[in-house]
């Protein structure tokens, strides 16, 4: 959320002097916040509708999980909190006028999701391959539904990082003004979030 | 910035290895489950605090966030229980 501007002071004396203690804020836009809480609760949803469907049908959910590739979820796992280690190192440059490596942060927390992209596509491939669709059965539905809305989450964080570096690259943000990349972090890190649940729950839990 | 990263590689390992390990439990034993939540809350807890920066916000945001995480890790807990009955 973004702050106005204090009001000019009838005492410009009394305020000149500079608070050292940082108040508390929200990193980001208001509005993208409520969107990522919007977010959370849908996928708070389908990850506990996940876990108790699967009581009903215990044997078909473990088979089904045998079938997934569990070393391509590990490694979308670590190209995820790696992304975003980079957004939060962008971030932290650019808080500090420092654009260039802002803008070098932000190319490589593009080329984890881009790797994320590819190791998904070939998962979603073998399971092609395999004749698996969203009517084989109820572990299969909820695996493409799960998997599948989180992609499209990772495609939309890529193009608002993809906006933000070129912004960053052209100087466009500094320590004047970080409020859009903070928010489009926050996008991006919520994405992480929903894999980190998504991960152990789907892959390896049983 | 770089520890936080370095202890979520680190957990993330864990919790893959898990996923293969044969753990010196009884079958059926809510351990494993218990173990991957909680590493998934400390993974959470990192993402939140650290890199959503979520430990220099209003409190409100905070307890939200990571409310939202305990919760879901607990009734996905509360799931593998109920199935193992």
């Amino acid at each position: 959320m973004r702050f106005p501007a204090v009001p000019a002071s009838p005492f410009p004396a009394a305020t000149s002097v500079p608070s050292t203690a940082a108040a508390p804020r929200l990193r980001g836009d208001l509005g993208v916040w409520l969107v990522i809480l919007l977010e959370l609760l849908t996928f708070a949803i389908l990850f506990v509708a996940f876990a108790f469907a699967r009581t009903r049908e215990l044997a078909l959910f473990n088979a089904g999980q045998d079938t997934l590739n569990r070393q391509a979820g590990a490694a979308n796992t670590v190209l995820l909190i790696t992304g975003s280690w980079c957004v939060a190192c962008a971030v932290r440059a650019v808080q500090r006028s420092a654009s260039a490596a802002g803008a070098r942060w932000l190319l490589a927390a593009l080329a984890c999701g881009a790797a994320f992209v590819a190791v998904k596509l070939a998962e979603y491939a073998q399971k092609i391959d395999a004749g698996v669709d969203f009517s084989s059965n109820t572990f299969y539905l909820f695996y493409l539904m799960l998997t599948g809305f989180h992609f499209l989450h990772v495609l939309v964080g890529m193009l608002a990082l993809a906006y933000l570096w070129a912004k960053t690259r052209r100087g466009a943000y500094g320590a004047h003004d970080v409020h859009a990349l903070e928010t489009g972090a926050a996008f991006w890190h919520m994405v992480d979030l929903l894999w980190i649940v998504l991960f152990p729950l789907v892959y390896v839990m049983r | 910035m770089t520890r936080a990263w370095l202890a979520l590689l680190a957990i993330t390992a864990t919790t893959y290895w898990l996923g293969g390990a044969q753990l010196p439990v009884a079958a059926g034993s809510m351990v494993p489950v218990l173990a991957l939540c909680a590493l998934s809350f400390a993974k959470g807890l990192l993402v939140i605090l650290e890199f959503l920066e979520l430990r220099h916000a209003p409190a409100l945001w905070r307890w939200l966030v990571v409310g939202w995480l305990a919760l879901v890790l607990a009734l996905i807990a509360l799931a593998y229980w109920v199935g193992r009955w």
